[in-house]
């Protein structure tokens, strides 16, 4: 069989019979929205010691490239045009996911004059994954689940 | 003539443990701020006053009134003054009259109110945020009216990489404004949080700069030892970044039991000479041509090295007693100080029966930012992300 049609083949069949099921690929645009870093650092060991690439987690920084819009923090009245701008740019389809509980619902800034309260108050959220901060095996486990379900 | 230490000390004070607030006249202020010695470490408002914390042989603190919503610059005489300059006039409303440098910090119109902590102000129409401010979550105005214990967990999460010294300023500032002292247990598990927190500064640091040199077997071994050493202190104090582990009068709980084993395991398998010699392998070419970064390596290398040697022993001097006390309802200010992974962090803290009137969090981003700024321009743009993962902070501690 040529190397054409293998492609092909592999193309058509996503996961041929008896192989191990690939994880869906998710491509993710990170913005941070005020947050403590805490989530931050948390994300960071996700990227590299959980091997989240395995699970087909992939962080991409322009909004071109992303399948969802990953926010932290609890997006500050300073960053609210700048995350508009990027749900904006994304094109269809795209979801939103809430990263610890700042941009939850705004965590323990809620009602803080500097703040607009959370994620949802500017984009709409498809997942929301409390802790402050979430640790990574439970970004992890949400996010796995959330890239089959896309 | 009367040196202008000893006319400053000549004025009048209140105390301000472990100093002491000196209140100036105008005149008095402007030749404090003239004298090259006295260099400002932070300035900040408070109740229609401008204070600044000057470093001496020991911080020095001192305050003048605010007169119609103005006062005296220091920029003009210390240029590391004008970032607080601009924070006071979008925080208080209050304008430092002479200011080198009149742009916004961190109101760029977007928020529902004008100098959220003092005086309206005369908005300045809304503007695009250039590079700062976006961190801005309004932490000194949560912080009021409520007591130390409740303010807590806002001081933790200024900045997530120091939450332990971070809530280790602050539970001293609030310690020593209420007259107490914790106990010697609480006092040794504050050292170890504070250790293993440096420890995971160090392994962040080194490998921010390893991604930025492309060294990804150096950068994959620092996350790996950073895991650990989150994981252990997720075991011992029941979080992995220990937020929220301290609090004003001690530790919110001892070390748990299978803490202590964790750690000796941690500090067992941390890697000592390996990690070094993979970094200068890695690194070396690139370090070879900028000494700030080289340094900051050299640094990043001994904290970790240093702080994984100080495990065992810091458990070993651990004794048995109360974890906390209770703090008395107190009125009265004080400074509390601790060394986070970044350098000194300083919480100041005025309370009123107990509740917090007055308060700042200086974070030492203030400090590094602008020399991490200037050494960036100075850089080659092929060598500007190192140098930025090398001496860069995040932005979070300082815009509170
Ligand atoms: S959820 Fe917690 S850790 Fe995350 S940004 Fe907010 S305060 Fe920081």
């Amino acid at each position: 069989m040529s190397a054409l049609w293998r492609t092909l083949w592999r193309n058509l069949l996503r996961s041929p019979p008896n192989a191990p099921a690939q994880p869906r690929r998710l491509a993710l645009l990170h913005r941070d929205c005020g947050s403590c870093n805490g989530c931050e650092i948390e994300l960071r060991l996700l990227a590299a010691a959980y091997d989240a690439a395995a699970h087909g987690l992939v962080f991409v920084a322009s909004p071109q490239h992303a399948d969802a819009l990953l926010v932290t923090g609890p997006v500050s009245r300073n960053t609210e045009a700048a995350l508009g701008a990027a749900w904006d740019a994304m094109p269809d389809p795209r979801r939103v996911v809430a990263l610890g509980d700042c941009a939850v619902d705004g965590g323990v800034f809620k009602g803080s004059y500097a703040v607009s309260g959370g994620a949802g108050s500017v984009v709409p959220v498809d997942l929301a994954i409390r802790g402050c901060p979430p640790t990574p095996a439970q970004m992890l486990e949400a996010l796995s689940v959330f890239a089959k379900s896309g | 003539m009367m040196t202008i230490l000893a006319r400053l000390r000549a004025a009048p004070f209140i105390a301000c443990p472990p100093t002491a607030r000196y209140h100036l006249d105008p005149v008095l202020w402007r030749d404090v701020a003239a004298a090259a010695e006295l260099v400002p470490l932070a300035l900040w408002a408070d109740g229609g006053n401008v204070v600044a914390l000057l470093r001496g042989a020991a911080p020095i603190l001192c305050s003048v009134a605010v007169e119609q919503g103005f006062y005296p610059a220091l920029s003009p005489f210390h240029p590391t003054a004008a970032p607080f300059e601009r924070m006071v006039r979008d925080l208080w409303g209050y304008v430092a009259v002479g200011g080198t440098d009149p742009r916004p910090l961190l109101d760029f119109g977007h928020w529902p109110v004008t100098a959220p902590l003092g005086r309206p102000a005369a908005p300045f129409g809304t503007q695009e945020p250039p590079d700062s401010g976006r961190a801005h979550r309004g932490i000194l105005a949560l912080l009021r009216g409520k007591s130390p214990r409740a303010a807590a967990r806002f001081a933790a999460r200024a900045a997530g990489e120091a939450t332990v010294a971070q809530a280790i300023a602050f539970a001293r500032a609030a310690e020593a404004a209420s007259g107490g002292i914790i106990p010697s247990r609480a006092e040794g598990l504050r050292d170890l949080m504070a250790g293993l927190e440096h420890l995971a500064g160090g392994l962040a640091r080194l490998a921010a700069i390893a991604t930025a040199a492309e060294a990804g077997l150096l950068a994959a071994a620092c996350a790996r030892h950073r895991e650990a050493v989150a994981r252990a202190a997720g075991v011992a104090f029941g979080h992995r970044l220990m937020m929220d582990a301290v609090v004003p009068g001690g530790v919110a709980a001892d070390i748990e039991v299978p803490g202590p084993d964790a750690l000796i395991r941690l500090a067992r398998d941390l890697p000592r000479r390996d990690l070094a010699d993979l970094a200068y392998a890695s690194l070396a070419t690139r370090l070879a041509a900028l000494p700030d970064v080289a340094a900051a390596c050299d640094a990043a290398l001994s904290e970790i090295l240093t702080q994984a040697e100080m495990i065992v022993p810091r458990l070993d001097v651990l004794m048995p007693g109360p974890t906390q006390f209770a703090l008395d309802p107190a009125t009265g200010e004080a400074l509390g100080t601790a060394e986070g992974p970044d350098g000194a962090i300083r919480h100041w803290l005025r309370l009123e029966d107990g509740q917090i009137a007055g308060a700042f969090l200086c974070d030492p981003g203030w400090l590094r930012r602008p020399a991490a700024e200037a050494a960036m321009a100075r850089a080659a743009p092929a060598d500007r992300a190192l140098i930025a993962a090398a001496l860069g902070t995040a932005a979070a501690g300082m815009e509170l």
